[in-house]
């Protein structure tokens, strides 16, 4: 029980304000089919989906199962404890607890469901037309959702009803009214984020009418999170009815009601059968519960819920290491400064384990700038990633290989000796400068943070070294940015400021992984510019990781290029675009529009890159390649080094195959 | 250019009110697109290159009439569209089709593949089982297998989705298809796969592409006449080749030489620009010529006037103070000019 | 400052619709005004008649909710029909009582989940978080008013620790204050901690795996100052927009917990009002607690608005 109990603890929204939030997350997801089917494989759901159901059967049936008249006065059988007469007990006026609990499930899910369908038809009504529509419609309705939202949902309901009178229907209206407002803020959030999805301004663009695009467009996508939200609305709805009731705005006594029955078991047998308080009690905790279980079961298979990422572990900011192969003997002599061998990385999901990057070597010597070229999908970013042991774990692991920094193998470190080396021998600048600074903090906090992590600095030489750095990169008026926060700076200024970081410590080896993917091509100039300046100036080793050709040829010495999670060519680069001997790097190369070569036709890769988990035998790039022989698909294909070059094919003797143009 | 344009814009513009005040109490205006004219002959591709902020997307839309047009005019096929309503285009929608970036969003991932490449079709009442048919026959032509007509987007690669995007767009034998980035989200392999299918399409249909991308490499491979976009104007627009061998327009040639060429030797050789800073933002562009804050060869006068067009005796077409004042260029290759330092 | 005018002055048209749905909801009673302030239903026609006029109930309704309003802004919301006393002064009376339950029941929320959602955040999965979740499902299951009949029923009846019901002045004795709050506070407050503590074990895990983290690692960021300081600042941003979501929770669920707890709050005055069915009387209650919702909102507005960069600083 009390896994169960964990389990869907993690999800259930506790006000109906953050049940809205939480199913917003699930506009324009996937259509799931068969998704009540597969709610119900799940055992949490299918035992609270059972529950309801017999619930409402006995609510339903209830003049047939109760076996007494629930308001009939027995005044001997008062407070008699659970029996076979009475399997309930009676209450102070003898009067069986449980028909009337029977009964009062009946005035529950009437009010709960008539509440939610009043609620949700309308809202949907509502919200589309003012999320599609928008302007002075959509500004009226959002104000008075907002007003209606400003009361306490139970005042308001409690106000309404009282001024209404006692009475099931009264309550119904009064919580409808409660309950609307919420719902209406959902579809019209919904819609609103949906009307800007560029699916339906495609729909526009072909020429549909609105009422369509409303009906087969929008509405779809909002139905999701509709469905998730009313499933959470109900036990919301449960609950303020049973607290009405238990006020005494219910229905009319003597008509039995579970928050009556509470106030009436409170009110007359707290002292003499206080037991008699938990009847009603845990028949509206577990129903609330109930609900609140089946909605969660609803987010997990109407889409990628919080539960799947629930499954996390702790982040502990280190790649595990647990090797299935012995690492390689650490070479006697090495001039190398980085030296990469057999490096396995896996990714451990439900599926399996997926090998991501399968044996990958690759050495950088001091002051050298190597690429890893490849497309998505290739290992490039996990193999740089793997360096600095920052790949995420899980999901994933390091199964193989040595990583030797400056004669150390970097896979044999705890946390603190890693430390040391991140930041002081290897730095790293990521491809995404907008999300790479932390938000909360100035520039000039976070140079300083990157210095003294490493060194007793005083605050003041931290910031005369924060404004060289700054200077270094070439931002200008570095007294200035140091205040600033990292959105008040565009993308390249924030790039220039992540590389200072970088650098703050003099690392020997800096990986850049795609640094300038994410800025316009004029920035990017700027910042492969300021990268060359700065490794002519402070001759670190640079390992650039791109999937552009054109940026590898402007600065790199060497290259190693990637598919599929192996390296499949590796030269110098004047060498792997003049000659080059994979024919994937030459498929890469033709495919490449240039600025000179207009109207040519490109050179096509057919077909797409294998997945991860389902990798064919043999060489990888088989089944795209126009040079395939059996010899390609039988058994495992090295990389055959000659010189300072290596490649993995086994025709790579005999094709000569078409460089840069 | 003797036939008629399919596509042509006149001084069209685009400004979106921003929220908030400036301190003089007005509100500030986005000039997203600003006084654009445009001509795309029938049968060819014209190119538009552009940084982000540039306002290429939102030209994209206003072609198309997606949005209202704040001036200007836009001429599709002979007929004025500028402030048709929206009923009065949808009969003219089967003419013009639109080309997405991102594959996954631009369908719904609530609805079959096939029902978001029918969708064209369907809006201009073509019965259901035709509509099929048709999206069969696009399916072969674009090389897509068949069962891939009943999946969800999410069961397509992003080249293969792309692809049905492009038979989205033809469903209708539209004689103009703009493409909003149609290749910057797939990987160089795939990218060359969608890019020869376009030229292949062309050839064969006689399409007309308005084609928008930030890669200037892939926009001279698949264009005849080019135009490239700074802060909301066209700089420069002339014949691809002219335009590309000799730019006239310093912002041209710096964008030129910021791609890297994937060719060690090349791009070790060539001489480079980089520009100062960042482009500046559409809600406050520079006085006078709004590329001057970066342009390496700014003067007294382009803070202070706009630069008018000129156009030069092949066809291309500037606005740069360098051809009227100064050391004229009158139409010459920007190249030709010393770099200051 | 200039945030904080720019939040009040948003306040004002939700505080107009505000006014006038509380003066929509007694118009649209059945029944005539007037036959109940003359009198009840034994009122002669010309008493009758005199009320209409002095209540301007002929006028149109437009100027009936402008002089109501007016009124209001005033410090005048008529007259309770049962005592006859102002219920502005009535008002303000509970008004203290309400809050300081209402600031009990958060604290004890604070202190309970922001432990709890941090160390559960640090460790999903771990004995902490497992222990937690067991504890927020159960929250949400069992109602506040039905903890507090359980809280009375165990604390007070049976192990007669605590008293049942009543009410101390915090200004009179704190140490009565407390006695008679605590139960109060955790019934109201335990469904709060619980949202509060999800929240913050959700956010924090969320925070890990950002990029910013990632580059925090990646400068040498020792545990302490990644997850302690770059994770929790970032993580407690949502966790204070779901403390603002759960102000309209705990001003609800004051009422119910004060009936139980018989605290002479803005509850109790409400229920007796409406049993009473003295309309000036929930009206006042109806527009007072709407006006603490909205100012309790508005302050945890301000703080989320105060420690995020990007709200404070423009660009």
């Amino acid at each position: 029980m009390d896994e169960l109990l964990a389990h869907h603890a993690e999800n259930i929204p506790i006000t109906p304000d953050e049940a809205v939030e939480a199913a917003a997350e699930f506009a324009a997801l996937p259509r799931r089919r068969g998704a009540f089917l597969r709610l119900l494989r799940r055992p949490g759901p299918a035992v609270a989906f059972g529950y309801l159901v017999v619930i409402a059967l006995a609510a339903i049936f209830a003049p047939v199962i109760a076996p007494y008249d629930p308001n009939q006065i027995d005044v001997p059988s008062r407070f008699a404890p659970p029996s076979w007469d009475h399997l309930l007990g009676a209450d102070d006026l003898g009067r069986d607890l449980f028909s009337r609990l029977l009964y009062g499930a009946r005035v529950s899910l009437t009010v709960s469901v008539a509440v939610i369908v009043i609620a949700t038809v309308v809202a949907l009504v509502v919200g589309l037309v003012a999320g599609y529509s928008g302007g002075a419609v959509d500004n009226v309705i959002m104000r008075v959702a907002d007003g209606g939202l400003s009361f306490p949902p139970l005042v308001l309901a409690l106000a309404v009803a009282g001024i209404l009178g006692p009475g099931v229907v009264n309550v119904i209206a009064a919580l409808s009214i409660v309950f609307v407002f919420g719902l209406t803020r959902l579809v019209r959030g919904t819609a609103l984020v949906v009307r800007e999805e560029p699916f339906v301004e495609a729909s526009r663009a072909a020429g549909s009418r609105t009422r369509r695009i409303l009906v087969h467009r929008v509405f779809p996508n909002i139905r999701s999170p509709l469905i998730i939200a009313a499933t959470f609305g109900i036990a919301g709805v449960l609950l303020a009815e049973a607290g009405l009731s238990y006020l005494g705005l219910g229905p009319r006594p003597p008509a039995a009601s579970w928050g009556n029955m509470l106030r009436n078991a409170y009110d007359r047998g707290l002292y003499k059968a206080s037991w008699q308080l938990f009847v009603p009690g845990l028949a509206i905790a577990f129903t609330i519960y109930a609900f609140n279980v089946l909605g969660d079961g609803l987010r997990d298979v109407l889409g990628v819920g919080r539960s799947r990422r629930a499954k996390r572990r702790e982040r502990r900011g280190m790649t595990t290491v647990e090797r299935v192969r012995t690492p390689p003997a650490a070479p006697t002599s090495d001039d190398a400064l980085l030296r990469i061998e057999d490096l396995s990385v896996e990714f451990v999901s439900e599926r399996g384990a997926s090998r991501v990057v399968e044996g990958v070597s690759l050495a950088i010597r001091p002051g050298e700038t190597v690429g890893l070229v490849g497309e998505s999908g290739s290992g490039k970013t996990v193999t740089s990633l793997s360096v600095m042991r920052l790949v995420p774990s899980p999901p994933g692991r390091i199964v193989s290989g040595a990583i030797r920094f400056e004669g150390r193998n970097l896979l044999d470190l705890d946390f603190e000796a890693m430390r040391e080396v991140r930041g002081t021998g290897i730095s790293m600048v990521f491809q995404d400068p907008m999300t790479s600074l932390d938000p909360s903090f100035t520039i000039g906090s976070q140079l300083a943070e990157a210095q003294r992590l490493h060194r007793k600095v005083s605050r003041s030489a931290a910031r005369a070294r924060s404004i060289e750095l700054l200077d270094l990169v070439g931002i200008p008026a570095p007294e200035t940015r140091l205040r600033q926060y990292p959105h008040q700076l565009s993308g390249g200024l924030r790039q220039r400021v992540v590389i200072a970081m970088a650098l703050a410590n003099e690392p020997r080896l800096l990986i850049a992984d795609e640094p300038t993917t994410a800025l316009d091509v004029t920035v990017q100039a700027q910042i492969l510019d300021l990268l060359k300046r700065l490794q002519r100036e402070l001759g670190m080793a640079i390992l650039f990781v791109t999937h552009d050709l054109g940026v590898i040829a402007d600065l790199c010495d060497r290259v190693a290029v990637m598919y599929a999670g192996q390296i499949v060519e590796e030269a110098a680069v004047e060498e792997l675009f003049a000659h080059p001997r994979h024919p994937y790097t030459a498929g890469l190369l033709g495919a490449m529009p240039q600025v000179g070569g207009a109207g040519e036709r490109l050179t096509v890769i057919p077909g797409q890159v294998p997945m991860a988990h389902a990798m064919p035998g043999g060489c990888r790039f088989a089944d795209r390649c126009a040079f395939v022989t059996d010899a390609c698909r039988s058994g495992r294909i090295d990389l055959v080094a000659t010189g300072a070059a290596a490649v993995r094919c086994v025709r790579a003797g005999e094709l000569t195959l078409q460089g840069a143009r | 250019m003797s036939a008629e344009p399919i596509l042509r814009t006149e001084g069209l513009t685009k400004h979106f009110t921003l929220r908030g005040r400036r301190r003089d109490g007005a509100r500030p205006v986005l000039r997203a697109v600003d006084g654009v004219d445009l001509s795309l002959a029938p049968g060819t591709t014209l190119g538009l290159v552009g940084e982000s902020g540039s306002g290429k997307s939102t030209l994209a839309r206003l072609v198309l009439r997606l949005m209202p047009v704040t001036a200007g005019r836009v001429v599709f096929d002979g007929d004025d569209i500028t402030d048709l309503s929206a009923r009065d285009l949808r009969p003219l929608r089967h003419g013009m089709q639109l080309v997405f970036q991102d594959p996954y969003s631009s369908f719904d991932p609530q609805a079959t593949v096939v029902d978001s490449v029918v969708e064209p079709l369907r809006a201009q009442g073509v019965s259901a089982a035709e509509a099929r048919t048709r999206a069969r026959d696009l399916f072969d032509l674009v090389g897509l297998a068949q069962d891939h007509l009943e999946r969800y987007p999410r069961e397509l690669s992003g080249g293969q989705l792309q692809r049905a995007g492009i038979a989205r767009a033809l469903s209708t034998n539209p004689k103009l298809v703009v493409m909003d980035e149609p290749v910057s989200a797939l990987d160089v392999s795939t990218q060359a796969q969608v890019i020869n299918l376009l030229q292949d399409l062309q050839g064969e249909l006689g399409l007309s592409f308005l084609f928008i991308a930030h890669d200037l490499a892939v926009v001279r491979h698949v264009s005849d006449r080019i135009a490239v976009m700074y802060l909301g104007q066209v700089v420069e627009e002339g014949p691809a080749e002219a335009l590309y061998e000799h730019p006239t327009h310093p912002y041209t040639q710096a964008l030129l030489s910021a791609i890297p060429v994937p060719d060690p030797v090349v791009q070790r050789s060539r001489p480079r620009i980089v520009l100062r800073g960042e482009i500046p933002s559409p809600a406050s562009p520079p006085s006078g010529c709004r590329f001057r804050t970066r342009c390496p060869f700014v003067m007294d006068v382009c803070a202070e006037e706009e630069p008018p067009v000129h156009e030069s005796p092949d066809g291309v077409r500037t606005r740069c103070h360098l051809h009227v004042t100064g050391p004229t260029l009158a139409g010459a290759s920007v190249n030709t000019l010393a770099l200051p330092d | 400052m200039r945030l904080v005018v720019r939040r009040l002055v948003a306040v004002v048209p939700t505080l107009l619709i505000v006014t006038f749905g509380v003066f929509l909801m007694v118009k649209l009673v059945p029944g005539d005004p007037a036959v109940n302030a003359a009198g009840g239903l034994s009122a002669t026609p010309e008493a009758i008649a005199q009320a209409r006029v002095d209540l301007h109930l002929d006028d149109s309704f437009f100027s009936q909710y402008g002089r109501w309003l007016g009124n209001a802004v005033q410090g005048d919301l008529g007259e309770s029909y049962q005592s006859r006393t102002s219920v502005v002064d009535d008002l303000a009376k509970r008004v203290p009582v309400t809050l300081s339950l209402i600031v009990a029941a958060t604290l004890f929320a604070v202190l309970l989940a922001v432990p709890l959602g941090v160390l559960s955040g640090l460790r999903p999965n771990g004995g902490v978080d497992q222990g937690s979740r067991v504890f927020s499902s159960l929250a949400i299951a069992v109602p506040n008013f039905l903890l507090a009949l359980i809280l009375v029923l165990v604390f007070a009846v049976r192990l007669g620790w605590l008293p049942p019901s009543g009410y101390t002045k915090f200004g009179d004795s704190p140490a009565e204050w407390l006695k008679f709050i605590v139960l109060p506070a955790i019934a109201l407050g335990v469904a709060v901690s619980a949202a509060l503590m999800r929240q913050l074990r959700a956010a924090l895990v969320d925070e890990l795996d950002t990029n910013h983290i990632r580059t925090a690692w990646a400068i040498g960021g020792s545990r302490r100052r990644v997850v302690g300081i770059h994770g929790l600042k970032n993580a407690s941003s949502p966790a204070i927009t779901i403390l603002g979501l759960q102000v309209a929770a705990l001003v609800g669920g004051a009422v119910l917990v004060e009936q139980i707890f018989a605290i002479p709050g803005l509850g109790t005055y409400m229920l007796g009002a409406i049993t009473q069915a003295d309309l000036p009387v929930i009206q006042g209650c109806v527009l007072v607690l709407a006006l603490v919702q909205i100012v309790l909102s508005l302050a945890v507005d301000i703080t989320y608005a105060l420690i995020n960069p990007k709200v404070r600083v423009a660009t």
